[in-house]
């Protein structure tokens, strides 16, 4: 009766509300230090399960490898998670990836045949290949959003683009975390939710030019150019 | 037959106050752990988290007058009432202290996110009491038919 519905109460409680609308998110509502100070309170085997999931949709957390690999990895990982439902969120954000990666392809002049290799995540690989030269891939009507993402990587519009996928990712955890408010998947929704807050204030026009100079200087550590 | 009807009737007689008790145990430590995770939160406002923590612990109460109505020596006439009265409103009592829990749980949850929504979030735990009180009265009024003896 309160059981699993009401496992981490403590836990929640503890944590600031996530607000309503991404975008107008100026930092996160808790540091991840403080955040994962709050996430001492959850069980092993949650814990493990949140790594898994963590390790999965984390960028900064996954290893350099081919996509072979990747997808290897991740279908091991993403079948110990024990619970279906979180499954399907992990799932659903990796056949996101998938899609995206399939309309860079494209725009690069990849073409893929139905017999060539082409790795990803989800039930969609085999029908974005037989639709590859449709813009959307055929997924008009079960997924809208491809065809505004398509045009956008074609106009090459990365801002644009960041933001349809952070808004749907966005509107996808709100979608998918009702009627769970006190349970693990609360909790994982969160940590996701969090993750989508801190991609997204993180982004800072002055930092990435810093960033940009640093790469340049440590890329041209060594190497005089001589002018005139 | 005479010995389980008499068996049933100590049940009856027993289970307000029990299960009232299990009931308020769980709704008061689902509220309870909402509230302490709502002070690590919040500078302020401690006092009234605790308060409405505290709301499901009124389902013992209604248990033990309810069991103290129902007192009388037990009997082949009346222990089939007393065990029909006594468990059907103990489990009344039990899941509505269950529920409040939960309500008073979402309520301080809220309440913390958005302070000025604090009294009328308590509404459906007050709700949910009201529930409590209609099993706590009905069960006064009806055993009033159950024989003494």
């Amino acid at each position: 009766m309160s059981g699993e519905n009401y496992k981490y109460t403590l836990l929640l409680s503890s944590l600031p509300v996530h607000p309503t609308e991404l975008f107008e998110t100026r930092q996160p509502p808790i540091s991840r230090i403080q955040l994962d100070k709050r996430l001492a309170l959850l069980d092993n085997e949650d814990a493990d399960d949140l790594a898994r999931i963590e390790a999965l949709l984390h960028w900064s957390k996954m290893k350099e490898l081919d996509d072979e690999a990747v997808v290897k990895q991740g279908m091991v990982m993403w079948r110990a998670i024990r619970n279906p439902f979180l499954k399907d969120i992990v799932m659903w954000r990796l056949e996101l990836r998938t899609i995206l990666t399939a309309l860079r392809r494209r725009r690069d002049g990849e073409s893929l045949t139905l017999g060539a290799p082409f790795d990803g995540f989800g039930e969609r690989l085999r029908f974005i290949k037989k639709h590859w030269r449709e813009s959307a891939f055929g997924m008009d009507a079960l997924l809208p959003w491809v065809r505004q993402a398509s045009e956008l990587i074609e106009q090459d519009r990365p801002l644009e683009l960041e933001r349809l996928i952070l808004e749907l990712i966005w509107r996808h955890y709100q979608r998918v975390g009702q009627g769970h408010y006190f349970d693990f998947p609360a909790v994982v929704i969160y940590v996701l939710k969090w993750d989508v807050i801190n991609r997204w204030t993180h982004y800072d026009k002055e930092q990435a030019v810093l960033r940009f100079d640093e790469l340049v200087s440590a890329g041209l550590d060594g190497v005089s150019i001589e002018f005139g | 037959m005479a010995e389980v009807l008499v068996i049933l009737g100590w049940i009856g007689l027993y289970a307000p106050m029990a299960l009232g008790a299990i009931g308020s145990i769980i709704g008061c430590a689902v509220a309870g752990q909402a509230a302490i995770g709502a002070m690590l939160d919040t500078e302020t406002g401690h006092g009234r988290y605790v308060g409405v923590s505290a709301m499901p612990s009124s389902q013992v109460i209604y248990g033990i007058v309810v069991m103290f109505t129902l007192n009388r020596p037990i009997t082949e006439a009346n222990a089939s009432g007393i065990f029909a009265v006594g468990v059907l409103a103990g489990f009344a009592l039990m899941f509505s202290a269950i529920y409040q829990g939960q309500c008073c749980a979402s309520a301080i949850h809220a309440s913390k996110a958005k302070p000025e929504i604090f009294g009328l979030s308590v509404a459906p735990a007050a709700i949910v009491e009201g529930f409590a009180v209609f099993a706590f009265i009905f069960a006064l009024v009806i055993s009033g038919g159950i024989p003494q003896s």
